[in-house]
């Protein structure tokens, strides 16, 4: 600070105090006049550029030894104008070291008249440096998290890691990244995926078990390699060397048995990889394990799903051949029982007596009751072989038909069949045939004791859902024995009270189960009998 | 002038065969029926040319060593036996064979009937149009070579 030639003591006292502020502040802080000479230089600014008070005091801003305020006439002039100054600097010092610096200047006034300008310079570097390293993080975070969630979606193991190769490459800012695969046995490693690697090394270019990523498997964290060249861990693969790679990083693939391979990131130059560099290829290694597990998890289960339908395919194939059988190779047999009983009764009837004619007849009408039996088992197979072909079906019309045809059957009888009009459902015609076909005839059956007799064909909503129902007032059945009723063979009824082989409900079962749909009865004895259906409506 | 008209019937199973012949027999067709116990018998009696040509085969689709819808294949693939009428005769009535028995060339597919009644009707029905009310194919010519 200049002395002015008239100083008071209260002068002086504010001028050692001034004095005192400016060499104790931790702020560099620099005086100059409107020329821009050096006019204050504070022990803060010795310190942060590195230059004493002597070397600097009496020098030139801007063309001093030291660029340390390049915009200084600039900033008078805003400073004249009472407009404030603040800038962000970047000064190299002389060990080579560059500092980020925030300046803010201010007027030195005398009686109202500008005379210089004072500069405040603070040491900003170490916060841009916190403030970038956040920033690359964030921007790491936000790579990993667009990785991971393409990593859920990716039904392709060379897309994924593809994906995680350039996602690494680009956030990382090298040239090269790559995965190798572990190869099985001591056949060492594969590269798979790469960046800034010449498409036709990808899929064919092995590295030994002594690499830098074989060592990368076997060592616990991730291996950080500052010089290539100088490394002695283990012997850098021509793959790295032929490319010039000079420093890199890399993260073991987990697997679910051994570990899948090695995630790398490759640089040119010498680069220091920071602990959030680290931590990011960590995770993109841990996103592509667990996106390969589930690939090699959805792999599985395609597999199973496979042969599941392979086996199943097979057993249908087997029951079709049985079917084929059975209609075949069983009725062969019957027909001579049949055959054979009448010619014995035929030509040798007197000699049989009125018992052996019985006997043989007994012998025909079981013979011809197998037959049936055969006839419904292969029409409950058919209906379980038969491919569903789905169609809006008037089922109201369908049963119109089959009430018809049965009283064709079986003019004499005295039964009012009462169908609800409009009924219509989703489902293989043939099928709905079937279970209409067989409640029907049922019903029908299981009146024709009663001199009249109804049968009704409706619908209704129980529980929101809508059930068709068949009822009759014909002789009903023992609930006690309603969960045989649906099981082939099982019959509530002696063939001489009501014929029937057994397999008709057990057929209407399996036809309204190929729908989706439950079937159940209720009845009471001499009460009549009501058999219920659902036909699920298909939302897909 | 008029051929002896006679019947082949393609069979393996001996109880049907003789239910067949007796079925033949009650309904008083008394034409000669060769057997032919499997499809191979059955193609060389029919590709023997010393023999005359039968008025109708009835033809079982299972059968030992060549099915019978191989053997009609292979008549329908021989000049000679290309409309002799056939008949398949046989215990299934899959929607597999019938649609194959028609696609080969069967003039006719009866499924046997298990019961007695119905069977010798069908035999004798069988009989009746095939031998008296069907007009046979002329005779061919086939160039010997």
């Amino acid at each position: 600070m200049r002395q002015h030639p008239e100083t008071s003591p209260a002068d002086t006292f504010r001028i050692e105090e001034l004095e005192t502020i400016l060499a104790s502040s931790p702020l560099a802080i620099v005086t100059t006049d409107l020329d821009g000479t050096v006019t204050g230089w504070n022990p803060a600014a010795e310190e942060l550029f590195g230059r004493t008070a002597a070397e600097m005091l009496g020098t030139q801003v801007p063309s001093g030894p030291q660029l340390f305020w390049p915009h200084m006439r600039e900033d008078v002039a805003r400073l004249e104008d009472g407009r404030s100054v603040a800038r962000e600097l970047r000064y190299a010092r002389r060990n080579g070291r560059t500092v980020d610096l925030n300046l803010a200047a201010a007027p030195i006034r005398h009686q109202g008249e500008l005379t210089g300008a004072v500069a405040i310079f603070t040491d900003v570097t170490e916060r841009k440096a916190a403030q970038a390293a956040v920033a690359v993080r964030l921007r790491q975070q936000e790579a990993a998290a667009g990785f991971s969630h393409g990593a859920l979606v990716h039904t392709d193991v060379a897309e994924l890691l593809g994906e995680a190769v350039t996602i690494v490459a680009e956030t990382l800012e090298v040239e090269y990244a790559k995965v190798l695969e572990l190869l099985p046995g001591d056949a060492g490693l594969r590269l798979v995926a790469g960046y800034g690697f010449e498409p036709e090394l990808i899929g064919t270019a092995r590295v030994g078990e002594d690499s830098q990523a074989a060592f990368t498997i076997h060592s616990d964290g991730p291996l950080i390699v500052d010089d290539l060249a100088a490394e002695t861990r283990f012997h850098p693969s021509p793959l790295l060397t032929s490319h010039d790679i000079v420093s890199g990083i890399g993260v073991a693939i987990d697997g679910s048995d051994s570990p899948f391979g090695v995630l790398g990131a490759h640089s040119t130059s010498a680069r220091a990889f920071s602990e959030d560099d680290l931590t990011f290829l960590q995770t993109i290694a841990n996103v592509t394990a667990a996106a390969l597990r589930r690939l090699q998890a959805d792999a599985e289960l395609e597999r199973r799903v496979e042969q599941r339908t392979a086996e199943l395919r097979a057993a249908n194939d087997e029951l079709e051949a049985f079917a084929y059988s059975v209609s075949h190779d069983l009725r062969a047999p019957l027909r001579a029982l049949d055959g054979f009983s009448l010619a014995l009764v035929e030509d040798y009837g007197p000699r049989l007596g009125d018992e052996g004619q019985l006997y043989a007849n007994r012998i025909r009408a079981a013979a011809q009751r197998m037959g049936d039996l055969i006839d419904d088992l292969l029409t409950l197979s058919r209906l379980t072989r038969k491919e569903m072909d789905r169609t809006r079906v008037d089922i109201s019309a369908l049963a119109r038909q089959i009430g018809e045809e049965l009283r064709r059957v079986d003019p004499d009888r005295d039964v009012s069949v009462e169908i609800e009009e409009g009924l219509v459902a989703g489902g293989d015609d043939l099928l709905l045939h079937a279970v209409l076909q067989n409640l029907l005839a049922n019903a029908w059956k299981f009146t024709s004791t009663h001199p009249r007799a109804r049968i009704e064909f409706g619908s209704a909503q129980i529980d929101g859902e809508r059930v068709f129902f068949v009822r009759d007032d014909g002789v009903g059945f023992d609930m006690n024995y309603a969960d045989k009723l649906f099981t082939p063979f099982q019959r509530l009824h002696t063939q001489d009270q009501f014929p029937g082989t057994g397999i008709g409900l057990a057929s209407v079962r399996r036809a309204v189960g190929r729908h989706g749909g439950r079937v159940w009865a209720d009845a009471a004895v001499e009460h009549g009998a009501t058999f219920w259906f659902t036909l699920p409506e298909r939302t897909t | 002038m008029e051929e002896e008209k006679r019947i082949m019937l393609v069979e393996d199973n001996s109880d049907d065969v003789t239910l067949t012949l007796r079925a033949l027999k009650q309904a008083n067709i008394l034409n000669e029926v060769v057997v032919a116990h499997d499809g191979v018998e059955a193609m060389e009696l029919l590709e023997d040319a010393s023999r005359p040509l039968p008025t109708v085969v009835l033809l079982d689709l299972q059968l030992p060593r060549l099915s019978g819808l191989e053997v009609l294949q292979r008549m329908r693939d021989t000049d000679r036996l290309r409309r002799v009428p056939v008949v398949i005769l046989t215990s299934s009535r899959e929607e597999q064979d019938r649609l194959r028995g028609y696609d080969f060339g069967a003039n006719s597919y009866v499924q046997k009937p298990i019961h007695s009644g119905e069977f010798l009707e069908a035999v004798s029905k069988l009989g009746m149009y095939w031998l008296l009310l069907n007009e046979p194919p002329p005779p061919v010519e086939v160039d010997p070579q």
